[in-house]
């Protein structure tokens, strides 16, 4: 073996093939070499002995030779290669086997290598190279299975004929549908299966033509009636198959399922109908009738079904469901044998209808409907009406109105006439007076024959008559209609009214009067209004003299100033002079000049209202109160003016300044009643003084009990004890002062007027206290010489005391009597008696300062009333009244004796 | 008498202000006058123990104004009233609001100061009730809420073992932490936690 590898070695140079054994001519080496097969020979010792050049491809090179062959990464890739090549080397058999080198595909031959001496020198592996062969073949498995499961998974049926048409093969939704197999179909006819479905000449004509490829195939519906599905309908189409490389032809038929395509088809077409059937019928009636609801009735059902219209002429709940009874039950009574015929002549087939009748709804009204339908059969030939109703009430009771008011026309005029709020007389042409309106007849509570012709005049005012009756011929004779003429009639209750007269002539055709109409008018009360407003007029000027007010304008631009009579008489100016501004101005008081000139200044500035007082002053000095008022208005030339009034208010002036003095005067009585609350407010300046100084000395006392004696801490404390009672006594002395009211303004006074002075302040109280006052004076003037306020106190202590006492009494009459009267000595003896509860024990105490019975008071008041009285020469006590009550009397010295 | 208590005067007389206050510092005690109403509502709130003698006639505001005015605001400070004539429908009312006293014009000093002296210890006893409760407030805030819990067991008299088996946890877990709350409640015994408890909830009720 070694020998042969040697010599084969020695025989190949360049490093592949030197054969020294060549035959001349021939080169085995260049032919080992063409080979485009790639041949790698291998030694017995499994070595590499050699390799042609296209061995190359494998990636052999010249290092490989001598190496084991499994050492090549390419041969090493072949499965059993040591047997393979034992196999070829011992036993001479060959063998091939695939490999498969990256993107190649070989098939390696592996057979004995035998020298030309005819010994076994290793075995010889050829490479042939079958990549692009190996694809293919792939490939078409690839397609072919491809194929198969396409047809398989479309979900038509679809099937293989012959030339013969006989069924070769079908795909799984063919066998599925038409619950065959394979083997049942396999050469059968297709005219077979299906009960001979299929079986068409037309069909077998047209399969022939396509198979012989004359003409192409016209898709074919076939019915067929399947095992699981009833009824189908199919579209068969055809076309021919032939294959490459086969002479055969076969025909491949699809059926496509197009029942429920078909079905659709046909109910669309048969709903399409109906509807346009309908809505066209709907449409015709609705064209008929305007305003109109349309209803289908199926006779059948009951069932009724109803436009929106429908639902409100019929006043049905909108969508809910209607049945014929529903309807029936609106039909008025009075045609309800209408309706019932009408049903039945429907249920009958009758055909149209179209006939009006009433409907009476659930709150009573009537309406009136046209119905108009049409009878037709619909696609379950059922009969069925389509109709339209019509809400026809206006115009019926338009119509209804309208004959109504031809038969009535004359009725109503009449009725218009003696409705009419005037009265009306219709007069022949000489004036002879034939009617009269029922107005008027009410009015005069006559009847046409006790006026008729010229008898009217006797209901004339007799002041008015002739001037009407002259008036009336007048009209009459010279044809002067719309004259007026104003004149009382007597009403039924003997009452005159002013009434406005008036006449019209009717003409005929040739112009000549037929007739006078008249009517009368009552005015009375814009008459009466006439005559007020003179009357009031009247009362305006007479007003204004009376109330002292005179009115005024003033036009600012150009100085024109409109002066009242009683202005005149207010400024004392004199009527000839006509008033001017400075004239008017002249009289203003000096002390008002200013406050006058400032107001005048804002009235020529702005528009604006006004409302002062101001004082004028009198050639003699006398001294007017004027209030002015005024109204400022821009006239059409945008001029101001000033419109008002302007009142003599002196007196009034007067009498709140003599009420101002009254009432300063009364607050100063008043004062003196509030005693009560002021010696509380008296009781508090005393006790706060008194307070400190009485803690202040406690304080001291305390220290000093501690041997405290630091004068720092003392003299502040005793400063304050003599400060406080200073102030105390300074207080005492106030109200002293207060109380007694010095010096004391003495007068003489009439105790009558003062009593009566005081009556009218407590008055008030006597009212709301319910106490009925008894007064009985002295008759002359009982003077004495008082001090007014003081004794005006003491008096309304009293009576103050008196109605206070009596507070308290609710079941017998509470009586204030206050006396007056001049004694024998010359004094004057006042006495005040209530009813009340009386002094009791306590009469002896009542003049103590601070006693008191009342919760409230503080004891002074009787006190004070003493010492007034005393200091004034008199005298006061207290006695018990009978039954019940006290009495308060006073004495004073009268002023007259003095004088006597 | 503690010098840190505080008198305030409220007279709109100065003579009677300076009186009082003079008095009052013989026995040692401060005060703060006052001229109106008004005046004392807007002074500053004291820590201090503190009263107030009124007079009942002021201008503005009078005494029994203020009496209801610190009611309303919830301000318990304690009030003498002083005043020139009280009758007794003024002096019902006064007393009936809570005022200590109602001195009339020109008044004792013994009984200004007796007056003054009690309503000065019953703010004092207030003001140390209230620390009191501040700081029981204060011990409590600072429990756990497991403590809480344990506390307010302990105080319905329950064992240890009841409050054990109730919370779920051995019993010597309940002994550690209720002997820790009774340290922070800084109580006694039982029966002082259970009265501090009390008083407690007591306020907190009338609180709410």
């Amino acid at each position: 073996m070694t020998t042969h590898r040697a010599s084969l070695n020695g025989k190949w140079s360049d490093n592949r093939w030197t054969n020294g054994d060549t035959s001349p001519g021939i080169d085995p080496i260049s032919i080992f070499d063409a080979i485009e097969v790639p041949i790698v020979v291998v030694s017995c010792d499994f070595s590499v002995a050699g390799f042609n050049r296209a061995a190359a491809v494998l990636g052999l090179t010249a290092s490989d030779i001598g190496g084991a062959c499994l050492d090549v990464p390419v041969l090493a890739g072949l499965p059993r290669l040591g047997q393979l090549c034992t196999q070829a080397i011992t036993d001479g058999v060959e063998s091939r086997a695939d490999l498969r080198d990256g993107e190649k595909w070989f098939v390696v031959r592996i057979s004995q290598y035998t020298r030309s001496d005819r010994q076994v020198a290793g075995a010889v592996l050829t490479f042939t190279n079958v990549t692009a062969f190996r694809a293919s073949v792939n490939q078409a498995i690839y397609e072919r299975e491809f194929a198969k499961t396409i047809i398989n998974t479309v979900a038509n049926p679809l099937v293989v004929l012959d030339g013969d048409q006989r069924i070769q093969s079908g795909n799984r939704a063919f066998y599925a549908e038409f619950g065959l197999s394979r083997d049942q179909t396999k050469d059968i006819p297709l005219y077979d299966i299906c009960n001979g479905a299929f079986e068409s000449a037309a069909l077998r004509r047209q399969m022939g033509d396509v198979f012989a490829g004359r003409q192409t195939f016209q898709p074919v519906e076939v019915d067929l009636i399947l095992p699981a599905k009833n009824q189908r309908t199919f579209i068969l189409d055809a076309q021919p198959v032939s294959f490459q490389g086969h002479s055969e032809r076969r025909i491949l038929v699809s059926l496509q399922d197009i029942t429920a395509r078909k079905q659709a088809e046909m109910a669309k077409d048969l709903r399409s109908e109906e509807e346009l059937r309908r809505s066209e019928a709907f449409l015709v009636e609705g064209q008929r009738l305007s305003l109109t609801g349309t209803f289908s009735w199926e006779v059948g059902t009951q069932k009724i079904a109803g436009s929106e219209q429908f639902y409100r002429i019929f006043e049905f709940d909108l969508g809910s469901p209607v049945t014929i009874t529903e309807m029936g039950n609106r039909i008025h009574p009075e045609d309800i044998m209408l309706f019932n015929n009408m049903i039945d002549d429907v249920r009958g087939g009758q055909g149209d209808f179209d006939y009006e009748c009433r409907l009476r709804m659930p709150d009573e009204t009537v309406k009136y409907v046209q119905v108009i339908a049409h009878g037709s059969r619909n696609t379950d030939s059922r009969l069925e009406y389509i109709g339209a109703i019509c809400d026809v009430t206006a115009r019926r009771h338009a119509e209804e109105e309208v004959r109504e008011g031809e038969a009535n026309a004359e009725q109503r005029l009449r009725l218009v006439v003696d409705c009419a709020p005037v009265m009306i007389t219709s007069t022949r042409p000489d004036g002879f007076v034939d009617y009269f309106n029922k107005r008027l007849l009410d009015y005069l509570g006559l009847s046409l024959s006790d006026i008729e012709g010229w008898n009217w005049l006797s209901s004339v005012h007799p002041d008015d008559a002739p001037g009407l009756l002259e008036k009336w011929k007048m009209i009459v004779e010279l044809v002067k209609p719309e004259e007026y003429h104003e004149a009382r009639v007597r009403r039924f209750d003997g009452v005159y009214r002013w009434f406005l007269h008036r006449a019209a002539p009717m003409y005929d055709q040739e112009g000549k009067i037929v007739r006078w109409f008249g009517t009368a008018l009552d005015i009375d009360d814009r008459k009466n209004a006439e005559e007020a407003l003179r009357r009031s007029e009247a009362f305006l000027s007479e007003a204004q003299r009376l109330s002292l007010t005179g009115s005024f304008s003033w036009q600012v631009a150009d100085g024109n100033i409109a002066w009242s009579e009683q202005l005149y008489r207010i400024f004392e100016f004199d009527h000839d002079v006509p008033v001017t501004l400075d004239l008017v101005s002249a009289r203003t008081h000096p002390e008002d000049a200013r406050p006058y000139q400032e107001i005048l200044d804002r009235l020529r500035r702005d528009c604006s209202d006004f409302d002062f007082e101001y004082r004028l002053q009198m050639p003699d000095r006398s001294v007017k109160y004027l209030h002015v008022i005024a109204h400022g208005i821009r006239n059409e030339n945008g001029r101001l003016e000033y419109i008002g009034a302007a009142q003599d208010v002196t007196q009034r002036q007067e009498a709140e300044a003599a009420l101002a003095t009254a009432r300063s005067e009364l607050a100063r009585v008043a004062r003196s009643i509030s005693l009560g609350v002021l010696t509380a407010s008296i009781a508090h300046e005393v006790k706060q003084p008194l307070t400190a100084v009485t803690i202040n000395g406690q304080a001291c006392l305390r220290l000093l009990a501690k041997h405290n004696l630091e004068p720092e801490v003392l003299r502040p404390a005793l400063e304050e004890i003599v400060a406080n009672a200073t102030r105390a006594n300074a207080v005492i002395a106030r109200i002293r002062a207060f109380i007694m009211k010095a010096p004391t303004e003495t007068d003489d006074l009439d105790v009558n007027v003062v009593i009566h002075e005081v009556l009218a302040l407590v008055g008030h109280e006597l009212q709301r206290n319910c106490v009925l006052l008894e007064c009985k004076l002295a008759e002359l003037p009982a003077l004495v010489l008082a001090d007014r306020v003081q004794l005006q106190q003491v008096l309304l202590n009293l009576i103050m005391n008196g109605i206070e006492a009596m507070t308290e009494i609710a079941d017998q009459r509470r009586v204030l009597r206050v006396e007056s009267e001049i004694v024998d000595s010359g004094d004057v003896l006042v006495t005040v008696c209530d009813s009340g509860v009386g002094l009791g024990s306590e009469t002896d105490r009542i003049f103590d300062p601070f006693f008191t019975t009342k919760a409230n008071g503080m004891g002074m008041g009787l006190a004070v009333s003493r010492s007034i009285i005393e200091d004034h020469g008199g005298r006061l006590w207290a006695s018990s009244n009978h039954p019940k009550g006290a009495i308060f009397s006073f004495t004073l010295p009268g002023a007259c004796r003095n004088d006597s | 008498m503690n010098s840190a208590s505080v008198v305030f005067i409220v007279d709109d007389d100065p003579s009677v202000r300076f009186a009082i206050k003079f008095l009052l510092s013989t026995v040692g005690i401060t005060a703060e006058c006052f001229e109106s109403a008004e005046d004392f509502l807007r002074r500053k709130p004291s820590s201090a123990p503190c009263c107030v003698v009124l007079d009942v006639r002021l201008r503005g505001l009078s005494g029994l104004d203020i009496q209801a005015e610190l009611t309303m605001k919830n301000i318990p400070i304690p009030i003498v009233f002083l005043t020139g004539h009280g009758d007794i429908p003024m002096t019902v009312r006064a007393m009936k609001a809570g005022a200590v006293e109602f001195l009339t014009k020109p008044v004792r000093d013994q009984d200004l100061l007796d007056a003054v002296r009690i309503a000065l210890d019953r703010d004092r006893a207030r003001l140390e009730q209230e620390m009191e409760l501040s700081l029981l407030r204060q011990r409590f805030g600072s429990l756990t809420s497991r403590e809480h819990q344990i506390i307010s067991m302990v105080v319905e008299g329950m064992l240890n073992k009841q409050i054990a088996d109730h919370l779920g946890i051995t019993e010597s877990t309940v002994k550690v932490l209720r002997r820790r709350a009774i340290e922070k409640m800084q109580a006694s015994s039982i029966a002082d936690l259970t009265r501090m408890i009390d008083r407690l909830k007591k306020t907190s009720e009338k609180n709410t």
